[in-house]
């Protein structure tokens, strides 16, 4: 058999296959452009202890989350009670980035519902986030212990997309630490 | 029931339609003051050349979500203090890829898309050619080895391709050309017409013939002067010449208004006309027995909450006293995707307001605060004067309110604004 016989039917393929996978993809579920890229760098008041400061500095050493967050955010509201059993049945530090909020209705929401923060930035102008390429909350990056970026998950984490995206992603990079 | 419950959604849909288009919340330019206007030019060219993240078919420059707005300050800030354009692409893409440049840069990857078009529509090009002209070139072939037969001193075995016409007598060689042509023209016709018949051509047609209708009745409605215009004049017009499909149709309206015992007395008119089609008949019938278990009066209502609803101060100078306010309690768990299980319609001169929530309120049989375990209280200031959110609009809402046992005060102050469009 001829061989430029095959050819239509390999572009046919290719073509089913880009539109299969286009299928799938959520344009709302951008790649970090920080993937693989250290933390920028930054200096900022912890929200609930001021005197306190909080850099890039603070969150290496360990793998850890930074999970973007504010009180006007519907979808906080899920994830928080999930943050607070993460903070209680994991051993991973969880930062926090109180994203263009009034600091004290951020201080109120955690004294209400419970604090599963190690530490919180403070960021009630959103610049900080504007150099993370935030673009919404809730969004949660994972750090290695070099503090680089090494996943971020966009929107309210389930105990579905814990385990599945998350995890393996915590697990490979503490395994390097 | 589901046949009622989209009957009454295309009522509502239909009645709250935006008469008066979105007012853009002041002019950008005047908040970003340059010093020079090649600055404002450069400003502009960046902001309109990328993507919104929040409402990612929207500009930076058009978007009214807080990033966006967050951006556009940023971008000032570089603008002025002298940056160029380089620069500030390079600022946005090091934060959010190269998905927030509305036009891709040329790079490895991106030449990829650019030229992959071109390249199909090329291949296809030779290849439609190559095919076409493929069977004359095994014919010039043959004809020619019969003219070296003839002819032996014609030594060369490679005659060209279009020869053919030179070699006189090409009429079968030449219909097998348009035979091609034509089977590949009928082709590309076969696929059009299977598209238009089993894919989306038809349903494609039919959406914009609706939308024209719609902007046709959008003109209309705006030309009589609004809806509660409308209204008026076709109650006039009935007391002149009262007529069934006249009482429906003023029926279906006022039930959008939430005029509901003025729209089931319209209702009641109209089954006395016997000219309605069976099909309106059922219409009336449906929303009579809708408006019948909103009117019931005597009904112990057993679920109340009471709303505190304010502004927030910065917000009050984007505000007119007769841009609509809705007051709602959506479920907590559906948020939009469900329609309100309560909402009251009331005017932002009267802010701050205190309203009373409770199950009768309901847009829908059978989704009311009564059936209802958690809600949010959303109240919110529509600039459009509809009730789906619009860009602009300004909303706040509460806290997830269980119905069952209430806090003894629930408020709700309009902080935010609307980012997107649905």
């Amino acid at each position: 058999m001829n061989m430029r016989y095959l050819i239509p039917f390999i572009l046919f393929a290719l073509l089913i296959l880009f539109l299969w996978k286009g299928l799938d993809r959520d344009p709302h579920h951008l790649e970090s452009a920080l993937l693989n890229k250290p933390l920028p760098h930054f200096v900022s008041d912890d929200l609930l202890n001021p005197q306190e400061k909080i850099s890039e500095q603070s969150l290496k050493g360990k793998v850890s989350l930074l999970n973007v967050w504010a009180t006007w955010c519907a979808a906080c509201y899920d994830e928080h009670e999930f943050l607070m059993q993460l903070a209680r049945q994991h051993n991973i530090p969880i930062y926090g980035l109180n994203y263009k909020d009034s600091p004290e209705a951020a201080r109120q929401w955690l004294h209400e519902r419970g604090n599963p923060f190690v530490g919180i930035i403070s960021d009630p102008q959103g610049t900080m986030a504007i150099n993370l390429g935030v673009y919404g909350a809730p969004e949660t990056f994972i750090l290695d212990a070099q503090g680089v970026v090494r996943f971020r998950y966009v929107g309210s984490i389930t105990s579905k997309s814990w385990e599945e995206k998350m995890m393996p992603v915590i697990q490979r990079w503490s395994h390097s630490e | 029931m589901k046949h009622i419950l989209s009957n009454i959604l295309f009522i509502f849909l239909f009645v709250q339609i935006n008469l008066v288009f979105a007012i853009h919340p002041g002019s950008k330019q005047e908040l970003y003051p340059f010093d020079s206007s090649e600055q404002k030019q450069l400003f502009d060219k960046i902001t309109s050349e990328s993507r919104c993240l929040v409402c990612q078919n929207e500009t930076l420059a058009d978007s009214t979500s807080g990033l966006a707005n967050d951006l556009r300050r940023e971008i000032y800030q570089q603008v002025k203090s002298g940056s160029d354009q380089k620069n500030i692409e390079q600022y946005l893409v090091e934060r959010y890829g190269q998905f927030i440049l509305f036009k891709p840069k040329w790079n490895a990857l991106n030449a990829i898309l650019w030229v992959t078009p071109f390249a199909f529509i090329l291949i296809i090009i030779i290849a439609a050619f190559y095919w076409i002209s493929g069977y004359q070139k095994k014919k010039i072939t043959r004809l020619a080895s019969d003219v070296i037969k003839k002819n032996p001193s014609t030594a060369s075995q490679n005659l060209p391709v279009w020869s053919v016409k030179t070699l006189g007598n090409s009429t079968p060689v030449q219909m097998r050309f348009w035979s091609k042509f034509l089977l590949f023209l009928c082709a590309m016709m076969m696929a059009t017409g299977l598209y238009w018949f089993l894919g989306s051509g038809q349903a494609w047609l039919s959406y914009q013939q609706v939308q024209k209708k719609q902007d046709h009745l959008l003109a209309e409605i705006k030309k009589l002067g609004g809806m509660e215009q409308m209204i008026l004049r076709l109650r006039q017009q009935l007391q002149q010449k009262p007529e069934g499909y006249g009482f429906y149709l003023l029926g279906r309206l006022l039930l959008g208004q939430g005029e509901y015992s003025d729209a089931m007395i319209a209702l009641q008119k109209a089954t006395q006309f016997q000219n309605l089609s069976p099909e309106q008949m059922q219409q009336t019938q449906q929303m009579m027995s809708f408006l019948q278990a909103q009117l019931k009066e005597g009904t112990a209502v057993s679920i109340q909450l009471p709303v505190k609803v304010s502004l927030g101060v910065e917000y009050k100078k984007q505000v007119k006293d007769n841009d609509v306010l809705f007051v709602f309690a959506q479920l907590a768990d559906q948020g939009e995707r469900t329609p309100p299980v309560a909402v009251v319609r009331r005017l932002v001169k009267d802010l701050p307001l205190t309203v009373t929530l409770d199950e009768t309120m309901a847009m829908l049989p059978d989704h009311s605060l009564a059936q209802a375990k958690q809600v949010r209280i959303v109240a919110r200031i529509s600039k459009t004067g509809q009730p789906q959110s619009t860009p602009g609009d300004l909303w706040g809402q509460s806290q997830v309110i269980d119905v069952k046992s209430p806090p003894p005060s629930i408020d709700v102050v309009i902080d935010r604004s609307v980012e997107c469009a649905l």
